[in-house]
């Protein structure tokens, strides 16, 4: 599991923690029924707060990415691949609504906004 | 589990007040400047001095009730106190057995090795690092379910510090009913281990928050004079007037990023904490 | 307890070089001077130096630490009574054996062993000066303790002579009353010294405990 948490993020690190152990699922890295390290481990490996990696692995259960048994540790669960890509789409379609409103808001037209699609489509 | 219930202790001027807890399987941190009270808090705690009010139990019984069976499990390290510095290595691992019906010897022989710790050299001649990494290895020697550690990593440099950071991970690792209570003035010591954290002022804790808390909601934001008197200043805890216009330290980071794109974000952290909370107005 | 006195025992050991100086000069003085004051030489030596195991807790602040050890403020003045008396103890026979051989070679061997019971009376005589020592050192501290031992001394050689002064000037015989005590069967002092002693232990324990429960760290 790849785990690189950016500190001077805006994005706290709880959630980056679990969008990144999402993405270790999605990828198939992480396969169904593998053992996630344990909160104090990965805690001490990643020298954050046991409390932090709790929360990502709580986030994480309620999303349904994980079960967690309890006594035992915590497992990747037995999700639908597709429906995990189709929430990931679906979120980013909620960003994308998201920027546009707030365009609108600031006043752009339809024009501009295509156009600064276009400007970060051939930067990337 | 510790519980400290508006524990008060006069010395002169000085004036300690306090409460906090520790519960079962987690880190506390107790940060503060130099003469804040964070001393005086652990050594009430240890029964090390008489509070003048109030009442401080550890596992439901009372710190000055202490018996030698119920001091056993707890692992302590101050910061200014010791074995007798004219002991070897080798002579306190022998008084130790002899004090700990739990004494771990290998882990204890082992650790001192992989430190560079020499057992046969008096702790007069060992460099700061290496008295203070004894002083937590002699802590951690019984299985102690509650460490109890007064600035652990004082005068240190960065790779002393963390050495100690990792030997208390590795011991938390081990059973998840441990608990840890550490004091610093190095914040950044206590943000990647503590899951609490106590800010006391003038013997008085003027913050109680999460660590996670503090990281990701505190933030340091930073305008001019215009953008200053535009600001919604419901979830400003403290300002501060710089050179530029204002630092503004808010606990509510998402508002401000949200609703003022043009003004500068910064992450708290607790150095910021401490910096504003106990300065600023 | 037992860790107490372990690190006790290696705190002693520490003043190696100094315990084998002494010896070596009991010997010395064994064989000059002939006479059973090397037996309470060492004994007040040795006495000395197990109370200085108070010193070396004090020093750098040790005591905050050592009260954070799984023993209790009871146990561990308990512990330096103990202790003083188990070294004092020791120290008494390594001189009483001292005296002994001195004496075999010497060609008097017969006169030793009649003597050893008389010196028996170290002991407790010594003892008791420790339990004088102890509280003070744990109220004042190795320096302040110091001068306050001076004090007391210089105080009961005040009383002494002046109440010798007294008993002469109300004609009363002095002489005699050194006389008739020092007639007195070591049978009957020696049991009197340790009966005393074991009061002055208990008493001076129990002031002991007050002062190290009182005490801050």
């Amino acid at each position: 599991m790849h785990i690189i948490l950016n500190n001077t993020s805006m994005v706290p690190i709880y959630e980056q923690l679990v969008n990144q152990v999402k993405n270790n699922i999605i990828s198939g890295e992480l396969p169904e029924n593998e053992a996630l390290p344990s909160v104090r481990a990965l805690s001490a490996e990643l020298r954050i707060s046991a409390l932090t990696v709790k929360k990502a692995y709580d986030k994480l259960e309620e999303e349904g990415f994980v079960v967690t048994v309890h006594g035992k540790g915590t497992y990747v669960a037995a999700t639908d691949k597709s429906l995990a890509m189709e929430a990931r789409r679906k979120s980013v379609e909620d960003d994308f609504a998201a920027a546009v409103s707030k365009a609108t808001a600031v006043g752009f037209t339809k024009e501009d906004i295509l156009e600064i699609v276009q400007i970060i489509l051939e930067e990337y | 589990m510790v519980k400290v219930d508006n524990l008060v202790k006069n010395y002169g001027d000085f004036h300690l007040e306090v409460s906090l807890e520790i519960p079962d399987g987690t880190v506390t941190g107790i940060v503060g400047k130099n003469g804040a009270g964070k001393s005086t808090t652990i050594k009430s705690i240890l029964g090390l001095i008489s509070p003048d009010q109030g009442s401080i139990t550890i596992n439901g019984k009372e710190a000055s009730q202490l018996t030698g069976t119920d001091k056993a499990s707890i692992g302590v390290a101050l910061s200014d106190s010791g074995f007798s510095q004219y002991l070897r290595v080798e002579d306190v691992t022998c008084i130790l057995k002899k004090l700990y019906p739990t004494f771990d010897e290998t882990f204890f022989r082992d650790n001192c090795k992989a430190q560079g710790l020499p057992f046969n050299k008096k702790i007069s001649e060992f460099s700061t690092g290496m008295k203070a990494k004894l002083r937590v290895l002699v802590a951690m020697s019984h299985r102690a379910s509650l460490l109890i550690m007064d600035e652990p990593t004082a005068g240190l440099d960065v790779e002393a510090r963390n050495d100690i950071l990792d030997l208390l991970r590795g011991y938390l690792l081990e059973d998840e009913k441990r608990s840890i209570l550490i004091t610093s003035h190095i914040s950044s010591d206590l943000e990647g281990i503590c899951d609490d954290i106590y800010l006391i002022h003038n013997g008085k804790v003027i913050l109680h928050e999460e660590t996670d808390a503090v990281l990701s909601n505190y933030a340091l934001l930073k305008m001019d004079e215009q953008a200053y008197s535009r600001l919604d200043k419901s979830y400003i805890l403290k300002e501060k007037k710089d050179s530029f216009g204002y630092s503004c330290f808010t606990n509510e980071k998402q508002f401000y990023a949200e609703n003022y794109p043009d003004i500068v974000i910064e992450n708290g952290n607790i150095d910021d904490l401490i910096l504003m909370m106990t300065g600023g107005n | 307890m037992r860790g107490l006195i372990e690190k006790d025992i290696r705190l002693t050991l520490i003043r190696k070089q100094t315990i084998v100086v002494f010896i070596a000069m009991a010997l010395f003085m064994g064989v000059s001077m002939n006479g059973s004051f090397v037996v309470a030489y060492l004994t007040m030596l040795a006495m000395m130096i197990a109370i200085g195991t108070l010193s070396y807790d004090e020093l750098d602040n040790g005591y905050a630490f050592l009260m954070t050890l799984p023993i209790d403020k009871k146990t561990y003045v308990k512990e330096k009574y103990l202790f003083t008396l188990g070294v004092s103890v020791i120290a008494w026979c390594i001189g009483a054996v001292l005296f002994c051989i001195v004496r075999v070679v010497q060609g008097n061997g017969g006169t030793a062993f009649a003597e050893l019971p008389e010196l028996m009376a170290i002991i407790p005589a010594m003892y008791m000066s420790g339990c004088i020592l102890i509280p003070l050192q744990l109220k004042y501290g190795a320096e302040k303790s110091r001068i306050a031992l001076f004090i007391i001394f210089g105080l009961i050689a005040v009383i002494i002579f002046g109440s010798t002064t007294l008993l002469s000037s109300m004609n009363i015989p002095v002489e005699g009353i050194s006389a008739s005590l020092d007639s007195i069967s070591t049978a009957v002092v020696i049991p009197v010294l340790c009966a005393l002693c074991i009061a002055a232990a208990f008493v001076s324990y129990l002031i002991s405990t007050k002062i190290m429960n009182k005490k801050e760290f």
